[in-house]
């Protein structure tokens, strides 16, 4: 969609009155061009007998205010956009040049023979412009205009009160037949007033769309500040909804801590007043306690990972030694299980990325693969460089997962069921958070898994 | 001084600050409680401890920062080691090393809460120079 249209810009009638400002320039250079070569042909190869130099400074003064308006509508189009004071000021200048045009006009037929003269329906084209830029009425009064300035030269040249150029086209007798001028006058008022009704039927629907078209143009551009402005509303209540669950969170992890530290003095401090199924229930209390902590974390981090700045993802981080730093600290876990951790990274691979995020979902990844391996099995860390991507994969021959619950892994606190079923602890967040961590520096994660035999989960990070 | 290494606890949830008194006396040393970074100041007067655990959200986010480098950067107080023990390094992002940020927070030790009874001797021994 192109923007301009959605821009607040110059109105349709603006750019259309400015573009018919240049237009008219135009036009008339190319009148002035045929007037010159009238002019050469008139002396130079007709030989006829008018008074060139009061032709010539005819001429000179059309050629003057056109250069005039010229560089006054150039400078005009700079200020497109201004508003009405803008379309006054242009209107003013296209009437002005119009109403001069047809005085020169009729002054330059004065003295190229008045009646004998068939230029005399070049009025034709002035009225036929103004129907373009200009309402109806305009049109009307400008063929009303032509109409008076021609019959008032062709009454004076004939009453004698002026006098008459002849060109000798036609007998010299016929400027001052009445009966030739009411007729010339009559059909060159028809001719007038016809154009002016034709061609404002024409342009007068072709304005209607227009108008249309520029309502719609406003309707959609106010639609569519009005959708950014709601949508900067709904980021603003998101971003406060974060803000609120990461203060909530941060909140809960103070008493939790002190629960836990409470429960964990009992357990091992207290050893005869803690005894038996005192200690038992003290214990799951604690083991509890502890899960709670591990989901207040999580949630932080998955407010972090929703909230971080851009910024953050522009850190130049040594992806192989922070993959090593992860293995080495997930590697008691899996000596507890009897899982041998094999790597195959590639070194010195460099990106742009927030370290502490790909860390934590590093962490997750591996030890998921970890938590969810039977003992004595392997777990493999790569990391690839292609030409377009890092790609780092975990992969296990653990227990693996099905098809249906490939759907739900990323979603918050799913939990597939076979890992339900092991007993092994999880909050259910890790990957949702590692995946939006993932995405905010533009890759993706995808997984393979055969129930049973295990899973790989690959991570794409652009270069 | 007495031969029992004197802590002081900077810390203002009194449930924390009781069950590390529990470990810490069962452990031989004295514990002094503050808990407030104010209350530190004025018990410093006349009190020197061998090692501050120091929490870090107090009255303000960050008073126990605020405090650690007060204290580091006076040369009556600066050998005396901090263990600072906060929930804040996971909610900030901050992560501390000593090796990289000793600069912007001098402290011996940064711990995140709760910290397991064995994992708290430990880093008092450590702190204290008895390993």
């Amino acid at each position: 969609m192109p923007t301009d249209i959605l821009t607040s810009g110059p109105s349709f009638r603006e750019q259309h009155l400015t573009y018919g400002l240049r237009w008219l320039v135009y036009l008339r250079w190319v009148g002035i061009v045929g007037l010159i070569l009238a002019l050469s042909l008139g002396k130079y190869v007709l030989n006829i007998n008018i008074p060139y130099l009061n032709l010539w400074i005819i001429t000179l003064i059309v050629a003057v205010y056109n250069t005039v308006f010229g560089f006054w509508g150039r400078r005009a189009e700079k200020r497109l956009g201004s508003g009405e004071v803008f379309l006054r000021h242009v209107n003013a200048a296209i009437t002005i040049q119009i109403v001069a045009d047809l005085i020169l006009l009729t002054w330059a037929l004065h003295f190229t023979g008045g009646v004998e003269n068939p230029m005399l329906v070049f009025y034709i084209f002035h009225v036929i412009i103004v129907v373009t830029l200009f309402r109806r009425s305009a049109a009307y009064l400008l063929a009303l205009l032509g109409f008076g300035l021609a019959s008032l030269l062709l009454w004076l040249e004939a009453a004698g009160i002026i006098p008459h150029y002849n060109i000798g086209l036609l007998p010299v007798e016929l400027y001052q037949n009445n009966s030739y001028i009411f007729w010339v006058v009559s059909i060159l008022g028809i001719t007038l007033f016809s154009a002016a009704y034709m061609a404002s039927g024409i342009v007068q629907r072709l304005r209607e769309r227009e108008q249309e078209l520029d309502e719609t143009r406003q309707k959609l551009w106010e639609e569519t500040r009005r959708c950014e402005l709601s949508y900067s509303e709904l980021d603003k209540v998101h971003q406060e909804k974060l803000a609120f669950m990461h203060k909530v969170a941060h909140e809960l992890r103070a008493p939790l801590a002190a629960m836990r530290s409470c429960l964990q003095v009992a357990q091992e401090y207290y050893p005869e007043e803690v005894a038996g199924k005192a200690r038992d229930m003290v214990c799951r209390a604690e083991r509890r306690a502890g899960g709670l902590s591990a989901l207040v974390r999580d949630l932080l981090n998955l407010s972090r990972a929703t909230a971080i700045p851009k910024s953050a993802y522009n850190q130049r981080v040594q992806l192989d030694a922070l993959l090593l730093g992860v293995i080495e600290l997930c590697r008691p876990k899996a000596q507890e299980e009897e899982i041998a951790i094999s790597t195959n990274i590639t070194p010195e691979v460099e990106v742009s990325a927030d370290p502490q995020g790909l860390e934590e979902v590093f962490t997750n990844l591996l030890s998921n693969a970890i938590k969810y391996s039977p003992q004595q099995t392997a777990v493999t860390v790569s990391l690839e460089l292609t030409s377009e991507e890092v790609l780092i994969s975990f992969s296990d021959q653990g227990i693996g997962i099905s098809p249906q619950d490939m759907e739900l892994l990323f979603t918050e606190f799913f939990r597939a069921n076979n890992a339900k079923s092991r007993h092994v602890e999880g909050t259910g967040l890790g990957l949702t958070i590692s995946k939006k961590i993932v995405e905010a520096h533009g890759g993706k994660i995808t997984v393979s898994s055969q129930i049973g035999e295990g899973s790989c989960f690959e991570v794409h990070l652009p270069l | 001084m007495s031969d029992r290494a004197q802590i002081m606890i900077v810390e203002d949830d009194a449930d924390i600050v009781e069950a590390m008194r529990i470990i810490l006396e069962g452990a031989g040393y004295q514990v002094e409680e503050v808990h407030n970074s104010q209350d530190a100041v004025e018990k410093l007067k006349s009190y020197r401890p061998d090692l501050i655990i120091l929490d870090v959200m107090m009255r303000t986010p960050d008073e126990g920062f605020q405090f650690s480098y007060k204290l580091k950067n006076d040369p009556q107080y600066s050998s005396i080691p901090i263990l600072i023990i906060t929930s804040v390094a996971q909610k900030t992002g901050f992560s501390f090393s000593p090796e990289t940020d000793a600069e912007y927070l001098p402290v011996e030790a940064l711990v995140e809460k709760p910290v397991k009874p064995k994992e708290l001797l430990a880093w008092v021994s450590k702190l204290l120079g008895k390993d």
